[in-house]
């Protein structure tokens, strides 16, 4: 299968806007040179806490946001190189779940109008375009009721469902699903998301699920990534990254996740520490070293670069090859060992 | 009623007069918190789980009617007179809320809220009253050199932490948390549910917790009550829930992330003003039969057990829920 979306070395700096005598904020670089790639058909989920770049990645994807460096590249074009009219003509073929149903969807407009907007400007016939209307809402569960109501007449739920709905009625190429569900109860949750993997399977259509929720992900998503600060930690086969977490602060994620078994609830002294970071205040060396339970004095001054490690790309000092869970302590480490620094 | 029960809700109904009419968001509740315990209560928005931790607190805005019993102690809060009631609050039963940022002042210095609280309570001295807000932040875990800050300079889990401090400031014996951790990341949310449940255990306090995450239950709770639409649909031990879930709406709620894939429960959660009549859940249930569009259920009770459906029966033969993978 090919690439239907590829990144490559995404770099994306925000500076501080205004007069410079009174700013002092210095830029915060969000992402920072990270490549992947997306095949049609596939989910790539993206996990990392709050701040950590996930959803301005996702923007950059969509041509949303600027990057500061870096391509990408969709179907093979560089999105780089297209002018303003090739740009709006891929645009239907790329679309966006939002996190924030309530503020994606027009409050003066009913949830037909919002529907057929797309197939307006696709210049389509009136009754092509009712006939679309009904085949989608059938598919996305929304009564007929519900297509006069204007958004705020909604439940959450029916919000989310009207906003997959404008998305799949153009049928994509590429979604970018940011939290789509985070916001709804868990048993209308599990809806929105088995629409999304319907989607994937039956259109072939590529997916990114950025979420912080680490069991969603599991579920939707056939290869992963887990973002810190801006860079890929750790990237591979889903299914092998929970069963054999490399990077400490992915074993650390996976630690704080809640089991759902109070007969294996955890005792003892809690292994998850410090804060969610702050992107305006990157450490040197490793992003996560003041977290880090392995670190070395290596970490406090060396960026680890992504390395190939058991089929998947880690980026840390202290994790090498296939059976280490990690270095031992006592064991100093030369820099010069470190070839792919 | 036996010692050991520090709170009984007993058949508390809360019904808010609004324009439209009448709307009973919460119907005949009766649970009970032993000293030292912790209770979860499950549900999704809009089943009522937050008000009834609003009502034990008496926090309930004017236009609603409250009706039933709220024993504390034994002594029945809804029937105290404001003053009293209002000495309970924060001395022997105290709040911690979702929105931290919310709640807390943005032009007071987070030492001197803690220390407020104290005064406020108890009249302690200025110098006293900061002595010991400093201790309460060192017990949460905020390093003293943060008392002169201000709530916006503190990160999410910072300020839930300020808020447990100014919640144990008095040393109540039911701490009612409201979402802890929903609005927190992972890592952070396990940080302050370990923090919770530390604090719990050394001043032998109860925990009330309103969550809609089956994990914070199964990780902190002794016993699990499970709210749909206002009613109460199962109460059990925590154990027992997750193993053998009682009533059908709980064990499609842990279905939908127990197995390999996502099993999602059709339908939607019922609208509160347009209830329909029988057992709320009959429209989404699949053992649904004729006398659930019909009747509402009655509370079926066995040993600690309660789960209100026509059909409860407590077979040990039910098909038991299969263990969650990590």
């Amino acid at each position: 299968m090919h690439d239907m979306i590829k990144a490559e070395k995404l770099t994306k700096v925000f500076r501080p806007e205004g007069f410079r005598l009174f700013n002092r904020t210095k830029p915060v670089t969000v992402v920072d040179k990270v490549s992947f790639s997306i095949a049609a058909g596939e989910c790539f989920g993206l996990i990392g806490e709050s701040g950590c770049g996930k959803s301005t990645m996702g923007r950059i994807l969509l041509k949303l946001t600027e990057p500061t460096s870096g391509n990408v590249f969709f179907n093979g074009a560089n999105l780089e190189d297209l002018s303003l009219h090739e740009i709006k003509t891929l645009r239907p073929r790329m679309q966006m779940v939002y996190q924030d149903a309530d503020n994606s969807l027009d409050p003066r407009h009913s949830v037909y109008r919002i529907l057929e907007e797309p197939l307006r400007l696709k210049g389509l016939q009136k009754s092509e375009r009712h006939n679309r209307i009904r085949r989608i809402i059938s598919r996305v569960n929304i009564g007929t009721e519900l297509l006069l109501r204007h958004s705020h007449e909604l439940s959450g739920g029916q919000r989310q469902r009207v906003g997959i709905a404008r998305v799949l009625l153009q049928n994509p190429d590429f979604i970018v699903a940011d939290e789509p569900a985070a916001s709804l109860d868990l048993s209308v949750q599990a809806q929105m998301l088995q629409l999304l993997d319907t989607t994937k399977k039956t259109r072939g259509t590529a997916l990114l699920y950025i979420s912080h929720n680490l069991r969603m992900v599991r579920f939707m998503s056939q290869r992963m990534a887990v973002m810190y600060l801006g860079r890929f930690i750790e990237t591979g086969i889903t299914e092998s990254i929970f069963q054999n977490p490399l990077h400490p602060y992915t074993r650390m994620l996976f630690d704080s996740l809640l089991c759902m078994d109070p007969r294996k609830r955890r005792t003892g002294k809690p292994n998850v520490t410090g804060e969610s970071p702050d992107p305006g205040f990157v450490p040197p060396g490793c992003a996560f070293h003041p977290r880090c339970p392995l670190r070395v004095p290596l970490c406090e001054r060396k960026k680890p670069l992504l390395r190939q490690i058991n089929g998947r790309q880690v980026a840390c000092h202290r994790v090498w090859g296939p059976a280490s869970v990690a270095i031992p302590n006592n064991v100093q480490i030369k820099e010069k060992e470190n070839l792919h620094e | 009623m036996s010692i050991k029960s520090l709170l009984q809700v007993r058949e508390v109904s809360i019904e808010f007069r609004t324009r439209m009419g009448p709307v009973k968001v919460a119907d005949h509740i009766s649970f009970e918190i032993k000293s030292g315990e912790t209770l979860c209560l499950l549900g999704e928005s809009g089943c009522g789980k937050s008000v009834i931790a609003l009502s034990i607190l008496g926090l309930l805005p004017e236009n609603t009617v409250v009706t039933g019993e709220i024993l504390y102690r034994g002594k029945d809060l809804l029937s105290m007179s404001t003053k009293e009631r209002r000495k309970t609050r924060g001395r022997e039963i105290a709040m911690i809320f979702e929105q931290p940022m919310s709640c807390l002042n943005p032009v007071m210095k987070i030492g001197e809220q803690i220390a407020e609280t104290l005064r406020a309570n108890y009249g302690t001295g200025n110098r006293e009253a900061r002595k010991e807000a400093e201790r309460r932040m060192d017990e949460v875990g905020i390093p003293s050199r943060r008392f002169f800050d201000f709530p916006h300079e503190l990160s999410g889990g910072m300020q839930q932490r300020v808020m447990i401090a100014m919640a144990l400031a008095c040393n109540p014996n039911l701490l009612i948390a409201d979402e802890p951790t929903t609005a927190l990341d992972l890592t952070v949310q396990r940080q302050i549910l370990d923090l919770l449940r530390d604090l719990k255990d050394r001043y032998g306090a109860s925990l009330l917790i309103i969550t809609h995450d089956l994990g914070v239950a199964a990780e902190m709770s002794d016993a699990v009550g499970v709210m749909y639409a206002g009613s109460l649909m199962e109460y059990s031990p925590v154990h027992e829930f997750f193993q053998c879930p009682g009533h059908p709406y709980s064990n499609a709620l842990l279905n939908v992330i127990s197995g390999r894939e996502l099993r999602p429960i059709p339908g939607n959660v019922p609208n509160l003003t347009e209830l329909p009549p029988g057992c709320p859940f009959h429209l989404r249930c699949d053992q649904a039969e004729a006398i659930c569009r019909i009747k509402r259920p009655d509370p079926v009770y066995n040993g600690h057990r309660m789960e209100r459906c026509h059909f409860a029966r407590y077979d040990q033969s039910r098909k038991t829920n299969q263990s969650f993978q990590a």
